[in-house]
Parts: structure tokens; sequence; C-alpha cells
């Protein structure tokens, strides 16, 4: 250690950062739990997944939810392009 | 889920017919495997699961599994449809039945579909998880009980390294690995399996219950080895053996690890 | 009345097949009959830090599907009479694990042991689902570090409203901390959460800190359980979390840096 670091500042320590940040998380994230807002995550992962693999675009993948009385019906379209995409392999 | 093509050619070239699609789609059915269906049971049994998710099963189409009325040539289909519509099940078809119990389901308009995508039974309806095992994963992992059929296809070969939690399987012929088979791969054959690279995973051979099939390998380091349902593991192998050429077969019931010159 | 533990964490890489396989190795040693489930299908690896994959031929998924008995599939452990092994299988996916499957096998093992651990996968999908539905208990495995800590706290959430106990409102599932990978020089330098900073924020009661310590790494090379390495701070911890566990009132150690002697000093290393 040399002289200026030791009159240096003492820096707030990185745990204590970690400590109240979580805490802050935390507290946020309990709040917020089990709501349905995994829609627009699943489009864009399935998107990002298809387009490895045909040339497609965000109106080719459609999602939607039902309440069916009770059941819930999730619901995705896909249209592949016609022609010029790469062939699929099932 | 549904995924749907959409034809964008129209069917022939007659302007008239632009209005029509040609669209597939695959749907997820009910498949109900019905021990047999002109048992009374059968329907308390099917009325007990409806009781369980009424929702789920209104007006479901169904397909009729008939793999359990092999006897049964000829029955009432429209009454058993009728019955099932009762139910709120609306039967579009049946799979694994005889030649004549698909003709008589097509004479009353019933599809009939093929024989190997038969599905698992689902038990808990209600559950939020898909249940469905794989069938031809069951029947490669059936550890040599079953069939007692020889192989006639031809061989399969497998020219890339065969990696851990990979199965490969070999039906009614036998395999051949050029390369690698790493520690938690999975070699099944019906007949012999060769392996050029270093064995290191597992390997299965005669699978469906042939004594006569054995394995070969130029560099053995298997995890575990096994004939027509016979097997050893690791621990219980010649450590002598390891990076060797051996063949592996079966003698009065044991299998034995033989080095090959 | 035979119990249920689910180890459980969110995140992976924690220590949640080492403190599996010395919790249950622990608890035979004690003299209770446990036998320990590896739920993470795809990923087999319980086997492999038990040292016992040489010795695998059926396995929990072979049994759910019925194409093995339970009897096939459970591996005795060598070392310890009490203490048996269920690997799961290398080459399913976790969808394999049916619920009604595991309940089935669960089922048949209390009818035979007093504890049944279940080695959860890490992540939240069906896989740690499944190891935690059944669970009385849970062992939850932290890390002192943010991502760690959010993700206990979440697993947390689950078992409070996901498992079994949970939807059939029977008493929730008993909560225990395990605080893993524990270096008490950085948490003095202020560089790493201290006990009391995890404790604070999850709330549950700590069952033990397992110190940072390279007894795990060599333990895990050679395939017996750290907590038979009797003589290191990690066995020494997992031993005491596990009378916690029993009931036993034993004082935390570990929490503080170890006092160095003149020579570890002058050599820079400890012994």
């Amino acid at each position: 250690m040399n002289l200026l670091q030791f009159f240096r500042r003492p820096r707030v320590r990185s745990a204590q950062q970690a400590k109240e940040r979580l805490q802050v998380l935390l507290t946020h994230e309990r709040g917020s739990r089990g709501l349905p807002d995994f829609l627009p995550r699943l489009q864009q992962d399935l998107l990002r997944v298809l387009a490895r693999y045909v040339r497609i675009d965000r109106e080719s993948v459609q999602m939607q939810v039902e309440d069916d009385g009770g059941v819930f019906t999730l619901e995705i379209n896909v249209e592949l392009p016609g022609g010029g995409a790469p062939a699929i392999h099932r | 889920m549904n995924d749907t093509v959409t034809a964008r050619k129209p069917l022939s070239d007659s302007p008239d017919l632009q209005a029509f699609k040609l669209r597939g789609g695959s749907f997820t059915l009910l498949v109900v495997r019905a021990g047999d269906v002109t048992d009374p049971g059968f329907f308390s049994w099917l009325e007990g699961k409806v009781a369980q998710a009424p929702y789920f099963f209104q007006d479901a189409p169904m397909v009729l599994d008939l793999e359990g009325m092999a006897e049964e040539d000829t029955f009432d289909f429209p009454a058993v449809a009728g019955l099932l519509r009762k139910r709120g099940l609306v039967a579009i078809g049946v799979q694994n039945g005889t030649d004549a119990q698909n003709r008589a389901a097509a004479e009353v308009g019933l599809g009939v579909f093929p024989m190997w995508r038969a599905a698992a039974p689902i038990s808990e309806v209600s559950d939020d998880m898909a249940e469905q095992a794989d069938p031809e994963a069951a029947v490669e992992r059936s550890h040599g009980r079953g069939r007692d059929e020889h192989p006639r296809g031809p061989s399969r070969v497998i020219e890339e390294p065969v990696r851990s939690g990979r199965q490969i399987y070999a039906r009614n012929s036998d395999l051949v690995v050029l390369s690698t088979v790493s520690p938690g791969a999975e070699l099944f054959a019906d007949g012999h399996i060769h392996v050029y690279g270093p064995l290191r995973g597992r390997a299965f051979a005669g699978v469906g219950g042939n004594h006569a099939a054995r394995i070969f390998c130029r560099s053995f380091d298997a995890e575990l080895v096994a004939i027509a349902g016979h097997w050893r593991v690791r621990e219980d192998m010649d450590d002598a053996l390891i990076g060797k050429p051996v063949q592996i077969f079966l003698a009065e019931d044991q299998v034995i690890i033989a080095p090959d010159a | 009345m035979p119990k249920i533990i689910v180890m459980t964490s969110g995140k992976g890489g924690v220590g949640k097949t080492t403190t599996s396989a010395s919790f249950a190795a622990g608890l035979a040693m004690k003299g209770h009959k446990t036998v320990v489930v590896d739920f993470d299908v795809g990923l087999r690896n319980l086997d492999l830090v038990m040292g016992c994959e040489r010795r695998v031929v059926f396995d929990f998924i072979n049994v759910i599907n019925g194409e093995a008995k339970l009897h096939q599939a459970l591996i005795k452990d060598k070392r310890l009479d009490n203490l048996y092994i269920l690997p799961t299988s290398q080459t399913r996916d976790k969808d394999a694990l049916t619920k009604d499957g595991v309940a089935r096998v669960l089922e048949t093992l209390k009818q035979d042991f007093d504890y049944i651990i279940c080695d959860s996968p890490a992540g939240i999908e069906k896989g740690a689902y499944m190891a935690l539905y059944f669970a009385d208990e849970a062992v939850v495995v932290t890390n002192p570090e943010v991502s760690s800590v959010r993700d206990s706290d979440r697993i947390l959430g689950i078992l409070a409203s996901k498992s079994r106990r949970a939807e059939m409102n029977l008493d929730p599932v008993r909560e225990h901390l395990l605080l893993t990978r524990y270096d008490a020089d950085r948490v003095r330098q202020g560089e790493m959460l201290a006990v009391d900073d995890v404790l604070e924020i999850l709330a549950i009661p700590l069952m033990g800190v397992i110190p940072e310590d390279e007894a795990v790494l060599r333990a895990s090379n050679v395939g017996v359980p750290v907590i038979m390495d009797e003589r290191s701070g990690p066995a020494q911890a997992y031993a005491d979390a596990v009378g916690r566990f029993l009931g036993e009132t034993i004082e935390h150690r570990f929490l503080i840096p170890e006092r160095k002697g003149f020579f570890q000093r002058l050599l820079g290393r400890p012994a």
C-alpha cells in the first residue's frame, strides 16, 4: 500500500452496495410475481429461433391467449415464407 | 400449439381458385386408448376423466386407439361414436386398428391415423405440464425386452462423434460408428454394433432379443455393455481390457468381453 | 415419518450436488437410512460426485417409465451402509419427469427410507419444479453473491406458492439456508456479503455456513462426498449442518477468518 492510497477517502465497501441493491430489487420483484407478462418475450424468442432457419418477419409469428371458461389456451401461428428459404428438416 | 402453412400459390392457374387456400395444420389431439370399448367399464372410466376437467374435454376431437381390441374385428362404430359424443368427445378417427377395423371405421366416416404415432397415455389432463414421453425412446430404452426379431435392414453408419446424452438406435439392423462414443452416449442395435473410435459410452446390441448379436470395438472403454438384455457395468470389467480392441458376446447368458487380437 | 428434502437454489454452480452428496452421507453417518435422487435429467452428475458412476445400469427415468424396478436402479453406497443413490438419465430430458411418475417413485422410497434427498437441477423449469414439488423440507443453497441471493429468493417464492404443500394448504415447506463458498477473509474486507446480510434479506433459518475450500474440488475429483474428508473445514461444516437439521444445537463456525500461525504467515498460505 502506498501513501496516496492510505490518504484516499475510504470507499463504500462493495458488499454493502450488494446488500442495498438486493434489498431494493427484491422488494420490487416480490410484488410483481406471477403476472402473465411473458408473451412479448416469448414472441421475441420464437422469432430469434425461427430466423436461424428461415427468412421471417415480425408479422409472421402471431400469438394470443384465450381464457376459455377456466382453460387458458395459448395459440401460436407461424406463417412460413413460400419460396427462397432454406429447406427445413423435420 | 399449431402451426399453419399458407400455400401462397393457387392450386391451379385458374383465377377462380384464388380465393381458396390449402392450409396444412398440425393439432394436438386426444388419443384415448381403449382396452375394450365394448366394456361398460370403459365409459365409466372415461366419465371420471371428463369430470376431472370438463372444459378440457368439451367438444374435444379425439382419436380412438384400438390397440387393445385386436380380437374384436368389427364392433358398432356409430354406437361407440355416439356414446363418446354423449361424454362431450368427438371421435374423428382411429389408430392401431386391424385392417378390418380400419375399413369399418372408414365406412362410417372416421379417419385412419398412422400406427407409428401412438402417443403415451395422458394420465393427468389437469396438469399444466406436458406429460408425453417419447414412444420411440421408450422402445429404445427397453433394454432388450420384447420382440425377438433378427436384423434385416441395411446397417446404419454414423460418421460423426456420438456425444454425451445422444441415443442412436439401429432398428432391425447393425450399427457402425466410425468415430468416438462419449461417456453418457448410448448405442442400440437389434443387430451387431461396431465402433471404430474409442467406445466410452454404453452399447446395447441385440436389443430385440437376438442372443447372437455382438459388439466389436477398436478401443474399449465402455461404461456398460449389453447383449440381448444381459449387461455388464464398468465395475465388473477387467481393467486390463481398457483401451484394447475387444469383442463382446453372450455365452450361457454371460456377457463375455474377449480381447480381439 | 419419512421426509422428503429438496436441495435447491435457482442458480447453477452454487454447490447443490456437492451439498446433496454430503448432506445425504451425513444423515447416513448418523444412522438414518437415506437415499439421494438426481433430478437433473440429461446432466447426470450426482453419481460422479458420489463415485458410483461405474455401477449405473438403470436410472430414475427407467423406473418412472416402468422399464426397470426401483431396486434395480438404486445403488448402494460402498462406504456407508445406510446410503443409497438413485441416478438419473443422461439421454433424456426433463419432460421425462411426470408428476405421477415422480410421486409413485417417491411414495415407494418412503416405505424404505427415513430421508429422501432430491438434488434439484438449476433453474426454475420443469426439473426444478418436480424436485421441489413433493418436498417436506427445503435446503436453499446460496452463495454470498447478489445473483445467487436473488435466485434463492425466487425459489423461496416458488416453494411458498407452487409446492404440493402450498397447493394442498398443508403446513408450509420447512426452509433452511445453507450458505456455501463462504470466504470469511473477503467478508471481513467488505468484498463479500456477510452471513447476517444474506439472513436479513432471505429471512429463513440458517442451517450452516460452508467455507470456500479446495477440499470440495479435491473430493469431487475422487468421487467422495466432501463430508467424508473429515479433517477439512467443509466436512466439519456439513456435519454441523446435518446436526442442526436433526435438532442439535451447534455453534456456527467458519464465520471469522482463521487465525494464522506464525509459520503459516511466514509461508503466506494456510496449512
